[in-house]
């Protein structure tokens, strides 16, 4: 009972949140400077007709209010809007990008949360040591260093200077590359793209776990774990790092948000053909739907993100079901 | 042979200013079959001394000095592998405030069978049988197995931290505050159900407390420290009787009678003396109103008198 | 009556001024703070001193000859495809990443505090709306949102200020607000309040001077994401277009296709960045290390 209560709470605040993003979101673009035809065409020869004509089509005549119920309507309907740059509906031209997008986070996310659980984690447990220090040190540097920056190096080093990986792109064009191949030259494009979003979120992973880590231990049912005379790599698996986790996975929600940010800076490096690429060319075509059209899908998806990890935790903390402990 | 002989303990926490003497080499034996109660205002070093029995002494704290014989054994010097097998099993502790002591993200059974699989030639279905029959010992139905701390009052909490220092028969239990920060009657609950343990299991056990009148009750000798030093031993009818140290007389004297009797309470005055540098001579002659000139400038070393052990110049 | 009151005041600020001279050696003494101090001591210098440091207008773009040099003994870090000096264009994006990164920080935790003092302090219906605004702001993604406003906003320092304050405050609020649920309740607010004192000189005389010492690691935090939002907004070509910074160095390298021809033109930036976050995330732990209760105690022995 109480379950099913806290995922209709949470489920709710989820519908909540969608609608404010959705107001916010008419809001920003109708906030900008200026007329939102002309600033879609940028033209100056545009004619006061034509533009009168737009404003009507698009149903830019009518009051704020009436404007806000049509776009409601329409995206009830999926339907995002018009990409002035690519002369199609937005929700065509990023269904088309969501797919690489997926690849590039999936597995970025996947190798990073692995490894910097792991190494945070040991960082946190042998805290103040030598070991310590320096995964500490090295997890700040990463952590420091945007995405794009490290794209960049990564870019000149491993693709200009080594000619290890290409340049960019998902695939070699024109050739000609089937199944197994395919995969491969996939796999081979993939790489840099993905271990510039990794290396800074190893970072992040490292020093939430260790921090995690570090307060878990010093608990009191530590020091009973220890009292018990069980085995120093038992108390860690089995007492420390469950409870360190757990606060890892509540943020896991929000990092969702940082990936998406990985995800632009990397992708516009490597001309990645995903979702992060296609902000940055909306950004410089100044395609405005577009760019409505990919913020509303990314901060909708932050809070599915967060809804899903409000669930996932409520299975793994036996504090949660009974209310307990408010997330 | 005593179970238990602490020879010349030392730990220390460092701090900025020097270390702070927390145990300030105390030697004290527990014999067989025995309770010997440790007690003192806070911080005079009392839990640190369990603490550093289970050598569960937390940075910056360190035992610099000193042995812990049991059963024949240094356990201070003895590797960790060593050690492991004895902590848990032989040698147990209830520590004060189970609050937090238990693991929030697993049951309390589960809790008890862990170190009863840590220790015995068990399946885990065994061990989950036999960590049944603890929480029915302990007064908490064996149907609460599977509940999370959080879904246990506080109490219970407490007597799931009993049910884990006994679940393999240990031959020594340090009880360090066990009912502190619990209300009365819970704290009268778990008393008798201590008392009762000791009994039934044949328990050998080191019992803190900052209550005298807890002391009384369950314990067999007395041991009084203040500011890292052992002040006055003897038997506990004998202590409260007739206490010769000026400390322990005062301790008792800030005490509600346990008889009940109508008396005046005295607060000691001033307040326990800073461990980094403590006054030269007897810890306690600032605050003692028989201190005469040795006591400021002479440590007293523990003597016999009248069948108690006491550190004090102006005694016998 | 006045005397000692006076009296009293003095002692306040004595052992306030100790305190802070306290903290500052403690932050000098940590391993990261001192790093951190140094690298930002050193940018501080380089922005202040830029006219000093033999550089030419950055924006001043040269012949037609003087394209893409490499470092010499003119160009020092060569120049980019315009013909633009790379070492004064790097000098004196120092400038706009350290303002940025300060007046954000201010605006934000002027605006976070403010929220979180408010909030903490009257609760209620008004606590409930301003941490569902928090909680709303928290949840979206940053960077995607302060593309679109920067995009919608148009390109200038200004605006970058304003959205990267936009994003920021909640974080702010939401600490400062905890912060002071836990400070209302401690014996001293209570004794003031029995003396008859006001709501706001509660919450100014009384709370926020035990707010400060968080708000100073805050500050630091937020500089360091500013100064990383600067740089994200500038490379992906939203930054101010007349005035030149790392970030916008590196749009125009990547952007002129030329990139790997040139590294002179791209390490320069990118090494700068990195240095002054790293500097700033280092000074950051340090602080947040330092006022650890107990730090003082038992570190640096």
């Amino acid at each position: 009972m109480k379950t099913i209560q806290f995922f209709l709470k949470k489920l709710t605040g989820a519908f909540i949140t969608i609608f404010a993003i959705i107001v916010a979101n008419f809001v920003i673009f109708r906030i900008a400077p200026g007329d939102p035809i002309r600033m879609m065409f940028h033209d100056p020869r545009v004619s006061a007709e034509q533009i009168k004509a737009m404003q009507i089509k698009f149903g830019l005549d009518k009051s704020l209010w009436g404007q806000f119920i049509d776009y409601f309507k329409q995206l009830m309907k999926g339907d995002m809007g018009f990409s002035f740059w690519q002369k199609r509906p937005v929700i065509e031209v990023i269904g088309d990008r969501i797919g690489h997008t997926l690849i590039l986070v999936v597995t970025a996310l996947i190798i990073a949360t692995i490894i910097g659980i792991l190494l945070g984690a040991i960082a946190g447990w042998k805290n103040g040591s030598k070991t310590d220090r320096s995964i500490l040190s090295v997890s700040l540097v990463l952590y420091s260093i945007p995405t794009f920056a490290m794209g960049i190096l990564l870019l000149l080093i491993f693709a200009y200077v080594l000619s290890i990986f290409p340049l960019g792109g998902i695939s070699t064009p024109a050739s000609g590359f089937t199944g197994f191949m395919y995969i491969k030259d996939v796999i081979w494009h993939l790489i840099l793209p993905a271990f510039s979003i990794i290396l800074w979120y190893i970072g992040e992973y490292i020093l939430m776990t260790r921090s995690s880590m570090v307060e878990v231990l010093d608990q009191d049912y530590i020091v009973t774990a220890r009292t018990k005379g069980l085995r120093e790599s038992t108390i860690l698996r089995k007492h420390a790092l469950r409870n360190a986790l757990l606060p890892v996975v509540t943020l896991s929600g929000v990092n969702f948000a940082f990936a998406i940010a990985g995800v632009i800076e990397a992708e516009t490096v490597f001309s990645w053909p995903g979702i992060g690429r296609l902000t940055y060319d909306a950004v410089m075509k100044r395609d405005y739907p577009l760019l409505q059209g990919i913020f509303l899908l990314f901060a909708v998806s932050v809070v599915l993100a967060n809804f899903l990890v409000d669930l996932i935790y409520s299975r793994i903390d036996p504090r949660i079901k009974t209310g307990d402990v408010n997330v | 042979m005593a179970l238990l002989d602490i020879k010349e303990l030392k730990v220390h926490y460092k701090t900025r200013k020097g270390p702070a003497k927390a145990v300030d080499s105390i030697s004290l034996t527990v014999e067989e079959n025995e309770t010997v109660g440790l007690i003192g205002e806070s911080g005079c070093g009392k839990s640190t001394t369990a603490r550093a029995i289970m050598k569960i002494i937390k940075e910056p704290g360190e035992i610099v000095g000193g042995e812990v014989i049991f059963q024949g054994k240094d356990i201070i010097k003895m590797p960790d592998s060593e050690f492991r097998d004895i902590r848990g099993n032989k040698l147990t502790i209830v520590r004060q405030e189970a609050q937090n002591a238990l693991n929030p993200v697993m049951s309390i059974g589960n809790q008890i069978a862990e170190v009863i699989l840590a220790h015995q030639d068990v399946n885990k279905k065994e061990a989950w049988s036999k960590a049944e029959e603890q929480l029915d010992m302990v007064g908490i139905s064996h149907k609460r197995a599977k509940s999370f701390p959080h879904e246990l009052s506080g109490g219970m909490r407490q007597r799931g931290m009993i049910a884990i220092a006994t679940a393999c028969n240990p031959d020594f239990i340090i009880m360090d505050e066990p009912i502190t920060g619990l209300d009365v009657i819970v704290q009268r609950q778990l008393l008798t159900l201590i008392n009762d343990l000791r009994e039934r299991l044949n328990l050998t056990a080191l019992f803190i407390a900052h209550d005298l009148s807890v002391v009384s009750e369950t314990c067999d000798q007395v041991v009084v420290m203040y500011a890292g030093k052992i002040m006055e031993k003897a038997d506990v009818v004998s202590i409260f009787k007739n206490p010769l140290h000026p400390y322990t007389q005062a301790l008792i004297n800030s005490y509600p009678s346990i008889r009940g009797e109508k008396k005046d309470l005295i607060s000691i005055p001033g307040s326990p003396p800073r461990l980094v540098d403590p006054p030269q001579g007897c810890r306690f002659h600032l605050r003692c109103k028989f201190a005469i000139e040795r006591c400021r400038v002479e440590l007293p070393e523990i003597r016999e008198v009248d069948g108690h052990e006491v550190a004090c110049h102006i005694v016998g | 009556m006045s005397d000692i009151s006076l009296n009293n005041k003095q002692k306040k600020t004595k052992i306030r001024r100790q305190k802070i001279k306290d903290f500052i050696s403690l932050l000098i003494n940590h391993r990261m703070g001192k790093v951190g101090v140094g690298v930002i001591i050193f940018f501080l210098f380089i922005a202040f001193a830029a006219p000093l440091l033999r550089t030419v207008n950055p924006h001043q773009s040269g012949n037609a000859v003087e394209i893409l040099i490499p470092p010499d003994g003119q160009f020092w870090f060569g120049t980019d495809d315009l013909g633009r000096d790379v070492w004064s264009q790097v000098i004196y994006g120092s400038r706009i990443s350290l303002l940025i990164g300060f007046i954000s920080a201010l605006a934000t935790i002027l605006t976070g505090t403010l929220v979180g003092i408010i909030a903490g302090f009257y609760g209620g219906i008004i606590e409930e709306i301003l941490m569902r605004i928090v909680d709303f702001f928290m949840m979206l993604p940053a960077l995607p949102l302060m593309i679109v406003l920067a995009a919608v906003l148009g390109p200038s320092i200004w605006n970058i200020i304003f959205v990267v304050s936009l994003i920021s405050w909640p974080t702010t609020a939401r600490v400062v607000r905890s912060q002071i649920l836990s400070l209302k309740e401690r014996p001293f607010i209570e004794a003031s309040r029995c003396i008859g004192a006001s709501n706001s000189l509660l919450m100014f005389g009384e709370i926020f001077p035990n707010v400060v010492p968080i708000l100073f690691a805050e500050a630091v935090i937020m500089i360091t994401e500013a100064i990383y939002a600067e740089a994200v907004l500038s490379f992906l070509g939203l930054g101010d277009p007349v005035r030149m910074s790392w970030g916008s160095m590196l749009h125009f390298a990547f952007d002129s296709g030329v990139m790997a021809r040139a590294p002179w033109w791209v390490l320069p930036p990118i090494l700068s960045i990195i240095l002054l976050i790293v500097g700033f995330s280092f000074l950051g732990t340090a602080v947040s290390d330092v006022l650890k209760p107990g730090y003082k105690e038992t570190k640096g022995l």
